[in-house]
């Protein structure tokens, strides 16, 4: 007896198996049954997706090695003013930061999105802290400030774009 | 689930639409930049708000102005909630809970009012040697004990729990996974409080009630341990209150 095999249809670019009626592969959203300007189409933003991807994984890196610099910043700061006004509770709370901002740093890899989000809403919090001490204090450092702040939110929401749950 | 451009079913597995080729992950990354901006723009206002009252309160703050001040601040915690009110509504629905669930929920707050007034007192004084009364603050007006219940038991517990546990909570859902979602939401909880011995407390506390929050899906058990733990602190500084003192 003849043995018949019904071989099933198959995305020629990501290999998921596929139904016959469907235009569009659901894993890598090739047009396999589509118009080949369709399918040019999803190369081009295939391409584009890629560079997008290396931009974010770049943007992320920037933002890790932000906090390490923000992390020996907090502690040469807290050494400066305890050592010009000898109080021990300003450099207590610049070394419990820069320990801080080290942890994010070194976790960043694994989790860029909790890491990054909780290292720009604290520093926003210790800008916020300062001016109640001293608003004047809001303006010192500010171009450092902007440059910081930037970087993190360019790596936080690069990290937000991240097409793996497990990262984010 | 279904296609949000050509509402045809899509398997939850897919990453496309497999009729219209539509990007399903798209339409999520969008989603998160959206929940994003709505965190840090929260978070800011907060901030910003916060600054503002700690430059303008002192100790001879009047109480119109403490009016004015806890109007404008449940005044912007609406407006984030009326952003997400389809989603914080369902919240204010009563938990189902076990008997014995409800003695934990209901002991919880006993255990950790007492446990801070004492261990966070003790370390005030010890390292900063400050200590703080709130039922004092009050005591110049008529009914201290109701204005201190007011603004401290109940203000707090309605609107910090909708602000955290309710919007804040809702949208680190929409971009993150349920464990780091209770562990931000504790974090910027503690963080907002501006004292640093109490993120010590704070924190733990903020998770315990983010935990709640996610394992019941109400904001009713966060209210009442957050409501009986702040009154069981301006309960005792009732009780140790000295006029010689103040």
């Amino acid at each position: 007896m003849e043995e018949l095999t019904m071989q099933q249809p198959v995305c020629s670019q990501c290999e998921t198996v596929l139904t016959t009626e469907t235009k569009f592969c659901t894993h890598c959203g090739y047009p396999e049954l589509g118009s080949e300007k369709e399918q040019s189409q999803f190369h081009a933003k295939r391409v584009m997706a890629n560079q997008q991807h290396e931009v974010n994984t770049k943007r992320i890196a920037s933002a890790q090695k932000t906090l390490y610099w923000m992390s020996g910043i907090f502690l040469v700061f807290g050494l400066f003013y305890f050592f010009r006004t000898e109080d021990i509770s300003i450099l207590i709370t610049n070394a419990i930061l820069s320990i801080l901002y080290l942890l994010l740093a070194f976790w960043t890899k694994e989790k860029p999105f909790a890491t990054l989000l909780s290292a720009l809403l604290l520093y926003l919090t210790v800008i916020a802290i300062n001016a109640v001490v001293d608003p004047m204090s809001l303006l010192s450092g500010i171009i450092m400030k902007v440059i910081f702040l930037s970087l993190l939110i360019k790596g936080l929401y690069s990290a937000s774009q991240s097409t793996s749950m497990r990262t984010i | 689930m279904t296609c949000h451009s050509c509402t045809q079913p899509i398997n939850a597995s897919s990453n496309y639409c497999a009729h219209c080729g539509t990007s399903i992950s798209l339409r999520k990354r969008q989603t998160r930049s959206e929940g994003l901006n709505l965190i840090i723009v929260f978070y800011i206002v907060e901030l910003v708000f916060l600054t503002i009252v700690h430059l303008i309160y002192n100790d001879h703050t009047s109480l119109t102005t403490e009016i004015a001040i806890e109007s404008v601040s449940a005044a912007l915690v609406l407006i984030f909630v009326f952003f997400d009110i389809k989603n914080i509504v369902p919240l204010y629905s009563l938990p189902k809970l076990r008997p014995l669930e409800w003695i934990g929920v209901l002991w919880a707050p006993f255990i950790t009012g007492f446990s801070v007034y004492y261990g966070i007192e003790w370390m005030n004084a010890v390292l900063f040697d400050e200590s703080t009364n709130y039922y004092a603050t009050y005591v110049e007006y008529n009914n201290p004990f109701l204005l201190a219940f007011v603004f401290i038991a109940i203000l707090p517990a309605i609107f910090e729990e909708v602000a955290f546990r309710g919007f804040l909570f809702n949208q680190l859902e929409r971009i993150t996974s349920v464990r780091i979602t209770i562990l931000l939401t504790a974090f910027l909880f503690a963080l907002v409080h501006f004292s640093f011995i109490s993120i010590l407390w704070i924190f733990p506390f903020g998770l315990l009630l983010g935990y709640l929050r996610h394992r019941y899906q109400s904001l009713w058990l966060g209210m009442i341990i957050h409501f009986v733990h702040n009154l069981i602190i301006v309960s005792l500084d009732y009780y140790y209150f000295d006029p010689l003192f103040y």
